[in-house]
């Protein structure tokens, strides 16, 4: 089920990475990230007094000799991450066609899906108003996971601002989160998700996915109505080198702000093109954000 | 918006313009799906609309510039298609004023009393204004007959001169014949009519028909009239009948006022011997009497005017039918009767106020054009032809042999009446019921004239004018003249000597226009009270207008002779007739006209497209705010 791209090479690249949190979160099972949790573990957190009912064997006898006062070590445990991959379904994901962005987000979604799952983290992947995946976990759920993720039925939700929203309120397990989007939206709209994802207290990367179209608007067209892919609204662009120009300058300020606006909420941010090749793209842009390693 | 009516812009073909609406919304469709017309669906445009320039919302249309270049352009196309052509460019041009009685009509209130025909000239003279400088104008006035003021064509300024004069003619409308006249005429290219009557039909070809309406909008308005005057005398008293024709709306009483004049030099002098007052309605016809006048008293005028006023009529618009003058000191008409029998074998001694003079035909033979010279009025060629066509109005009764101009048939009988000319005034107060006739003889018809009276032989009587001389031909017995014995042959009688010599023959005065009977011995003709009507040789005086027309003898002093004029159509301000142009159709040169404005539409179009080829496409860029779309 897995796309052309998912070759056996970039899989077995894909399992010695791992999504890293900056943040330690509590799981509910036991996995290969640092927990919140006190336990049992490898990674000594701290020293407490004795109490009754501790297990003797973990005074630390040393620090008894020079204090006079039983003190017991106490550990990180390791847990599993919670990862929520979500998928921005507005119609600007979807068109053009042509420019694969909702194919390039699946396949950045399913590619992260299958890091944590590999790392046995617990995964979901919403796409507001298209579908919501329920938390997978474990390497058996990558064939599921992608079948949900590359069906050929997904359509461009109706209103992705109240779905996303909603979707991820339904996180009771804070962890780790990325959203994938084009960011072609009013910034209002971005804060708006980013705001609520903050309040869940997700460790949120944010990755761009511009298409060809995106950056070149009307291809090699000059003049044209353009047909607003989200509001019907039809506007006659007549577009030359100067107008080109200008356009790519707005581009790049609606990009500036937006990175500016996601950094100042300490959200990771990256870009990726349809263009540039899934593989570089995970192996050489993202692992420079620190979400991977 | 005076000076864009001023233009007289019209168009060939307006139906062209209908393609205006269409070609206007073919342009902004065409600017709406701009471009190539293909649409493209963007993610989103919300990038797009923020560029500043060269993204135009659909649900906002502001086109650019070369929009209205090319709307400019679509105009000028379809006008020129629709064949846009300045009225009255045309080069050679007649203008025909109406100055009838009936355009001296006046508005009550008016302090000015402007009247129709003033108001006419005015229009006529924007109209000339408004005309090119290689423009030619010809001035006629229709009444009493079609007259070229202009004498021809002439240029605007001078046909300005010639409107100054226009004056009020007494006389008859013949204002449809004399627009068919001029319009049979190709020399003209357009026509430009003015009356106070509408057009049963809109302007069409080149005849154009401008009413001349009241300032109120109104073309009826009140009249009151005299129509007739006339002299009863008595055996110890005379006494004078006024008879009055009233055009109302509303009841309206009118004063009438007799006064006995005479002659002081050449001023008149007049004292009152009597007044009345009736009260008129609507249509009503009423006479007024004044009886036991003094019969010294030979000379009169009557005058009416409104007995109170009131300010909801409109009354009395018309002032030159409201005063009438008799005099039996001149005789009247005095008539050539050409025949075997003298004028009291023929009964004609009983029409008291028309002089005869009897000529036998053989001798009349003798000098035929001495009948011309002689200053008769009128002629009648009683069961006689002569040769040739007499100069001088005639009528021929019952003739018995062909001449060059009348074809005469045998006698016939047993016929039946078929046709009957209602509205010619030889057949006044006559219908085809109640005339009979046992034997007739049925005469042809010459070009010039029209039946009167046609039976199932024939034509049996006809009227014409040719050459401004009137003529009637019967062909059948009139004479003697029995009076009330025989009325309808009588009637018939008076109206054919009343049209011929134009004099109430009956009373004591002439119908305006008719020929005044000079005795050899005057020195002087002029009107009483107007000195500038004196003319320099009495035979040529002719009576234009009402009034007196002193005769001044060498012998015998000063005698006065009564003219008048009364015209049910002109006084009948209730009726407005309608003017059937029927016109010939002449190629016109109008064509000049449009081409002068297609060739003007050209250079604006070049004007514009080089405008536009500037603007748009050579400095697109280059000038802000001027950047076009190509």
């Amino acid at each position: 089920m897995f796309p052309e791209s998912f070759t056996p090479a970039l899989l077995r690249q894909l399992e010695l990475l791992k999504i890293r949190s900056r943040r330690a979160y509590l799981g509910t099972r036991q996995g290969g990230h640092l927990s919140l949790k006190r336990g049992h573990g490898i990674e000594f957190s701290d020293y407490r007094r004795y109490e009754l009912g501790d297990n003797p064997r973990h005074i630390d006898w040393g620090v008894y000799a020079r204090s006079d006062r039983l003190y017991v070590k106490t550990f990180q445990e390791e847990q599993e991450l919670s990862v929520l991959v979500l998928l921005d379904t507005s119609s600007s994901m979807f068109v053009p066609a042509t420019d694969h962005k909702w194919d390039r987000a699946r396949e950045i979604g399913m590619a992260l899906a299958y890091i944590a799952l590999m790392e046995q983290d617990t995964v979901s992947i919403a796409a507001p108003g298209v579908f919501d995946s329920p938390f997978y976990y474990g390497a058996r759920a990558v064939h599921e996971l992608s079948k949900v993720l590359f069906a050929d039925t997904h359509r461009p939700g109706t209103d992705f601002l109240r779905d996303a929203q909603r979707a991820i309120n339904r996180v009771r397990f804070p962890g780790v989160a990325i959203f994938i989007s084009d960011f072609l939206m009013p910034l209002e709209d971005v804060r708006a998700v980013v705001n609520v994802m903050r309040a869940k207290n997700l460790d949120v990367t944010a990755i761009q996915v511009l298409g060809p179209e995106d950056i070149n608007p009307l291809g090699g067209k000059n003049d044209a109505i353009a047909v607003d892919s989200e509001t019907g609204e039809e506007i006659e662009i007549s577009l030359d080198n100067r107008q080109r120009e200008e356009y790519a300058y707005i581009l790049s300020e609606h990009n500036r702000r937006v990175q500016e606006m996601l950094t100042s909420a300490s959200i990771r941010y990256v870009r990726a093109e349809t263009e540039t090749p899934l593989s570089d793209f995970l192996i050489r842009s993202l692992s420079t954000t620190g979400l991977l390693k | 918006m005076n000076w864009l009516s001023s233009l007289n812009l019209g168009f060939l073909s307006p139906y062209w313009l209908a393609l205006l609406p269409a070609g206007l919304g073919l342009l902004v469709f065409a600017y709406l799906r701009r471009g190539k017309g293909q649409q493209v669906q963007v993610g989103t445009a919300i990038l797009l609309k923020a560029l500043k320039r060269p993204v135009f919302s659909r649900k906002k249309f502001r086109p650019p510039l070369r929009f209205y270049f090319e709307l400019l352009l679509l105009g000028l196309l379809i006008a020129g298609g629709a064949g846009l052509y300045k009225q009255g460019l045309g080069t050679r041009i007649g203008i025909i004023i109406d100055n009838s009685l009936s355009m001296s009509r006046v508005m009550k209130g008016d302090v000015q009393r402007s009247d129709l025909l003033s108001s006419a000239l005015s229009e006529a003279s924007s109209f000339i204004r408004s005309l090119s400088a290689n423009s030619k104008v010809d001035i006629f006035v229709s009444s009493p007959q079609l007259t070229s003021l202009s004498k021809g064509f002439v240029t605007a300024d001078r046909a300005l001169e010639d409107l100054k004069k226009v004056e009020i003619a007494y006389a008859a409308d013949n204002f449809e014949a004399a627009v068919a006249k001029v319009a049979g005429d190709s020399a003209y290219e357009h026509i430009v009519a003015y009356t106070d009557r509408r057009a049963a039909e809109g302007g069409s070809g080149r005849v154009e028909i401008r009413t001349i309406a009241m300032r109120s909008g109104e073309l009826t308005s009140e009249n009151v009239a005299i129509t007739h005057l006339a002299l009863r005398e008595g055996a110890a008293k005379n006494s004078v009948e006024v008879s009055l024709a009233a055009y109302l709306q509303n009841q309206s009483r009118v004063k009438i006022t007799l006064e006995s004049v005479t002659a002081n030099g050449k001023a008149s002098q007049s004292q009152i011997v009597g007044q009345k007052s009736v009260l008129l309605t609507g249509r009503a016809r009423d006479t007024v009497e004044f009886a036991d006048l003094n019969p010294a008293a030979r000379v009169f005028r009557a005058r009416i005017q409104p007995d109170q006023e009131s300010l909801t009529l409109n009354f009395d618009s018309i002032r030159g039918d409201d005063t009438a003058y008799l005099s039996v000191e001149a005789r009247g008409a005095k008539i050539a009767l050409i025949s075997q029998f003298s004028p009291a074998d023929l009964g004609l001694g009983a029409l008291r106020f028309t002089e005869f003079a009897h000529i036998r035909p053989e001798d009349f033979e003798k000098n035929p054009a001495e009948i011309n010279s002689r200053n008769y009025s009128a002629a009648i060629f009683h069961r006689y032809l002569p040769q040739t066509l007499p100069a001088l109005n005639s009528v021929f009764i019952a003739p018995v042999a062909n001449t060059s101009y009348l074809e005469v048939g045998e006698e016939v009988s047993g016929f039946e009446l078929t046709r009957w000319m209602t509205t010619h005034p030889t057949l006044n107060y006559l219908n085809m019921a109640t005339l009979k006739l046992v034997k007739a003889r049925v005469l042809s018809v010459p070009p010039w004239a029209q039946e009167l009276i046609s039976t199932t032989k024939g034509a049996v009587a006809f009227a014409g004018e040719i050459e401004q001389k009137k003529y009637v031909a019967l062909g059948f017995e009139l004479l003697p003249f029995e009076g009330k014995k025989s009325a309808l042959t009588s009637i018939l009688a008076l109206n054919i000597i009343k049209f011929l010599s134009e004099s109430g023959a009956d009373v004591g005065f002439q119908a305006v226009g008719g020929r005044l009977h000079i005795p050899p011995d005057t020195a002087q003709v002029f009107y009483l009270d107007d000195d500038a009507s004196l003319s320099a040789s009495p035979a040529d005086f002719v009576a234009r207008r009402p009034g007196f027309v002193a005769l001044s003898s060498r012998l015998a002093g000063t005698t006065l002779a009564a003219f008048n004029f009364f015209d049910e159509t002109e006084s009948d301000t209730l009726t407005s007739n309608r003017i059937t142009v029927t016109e010939q159709k002449v190629e016109s040169s109008d064509r000049k006209d449009v081409n002068l404005l297609s060739g003007f539409i050209a250079t604006l179009v070049a004007i514009v497209l080089f405008l536009d080829l500037l603007i748009t496409s050579g400095l697109a860029g280059r000038i802000k705010g001027l950047r076009g779309r190509a």
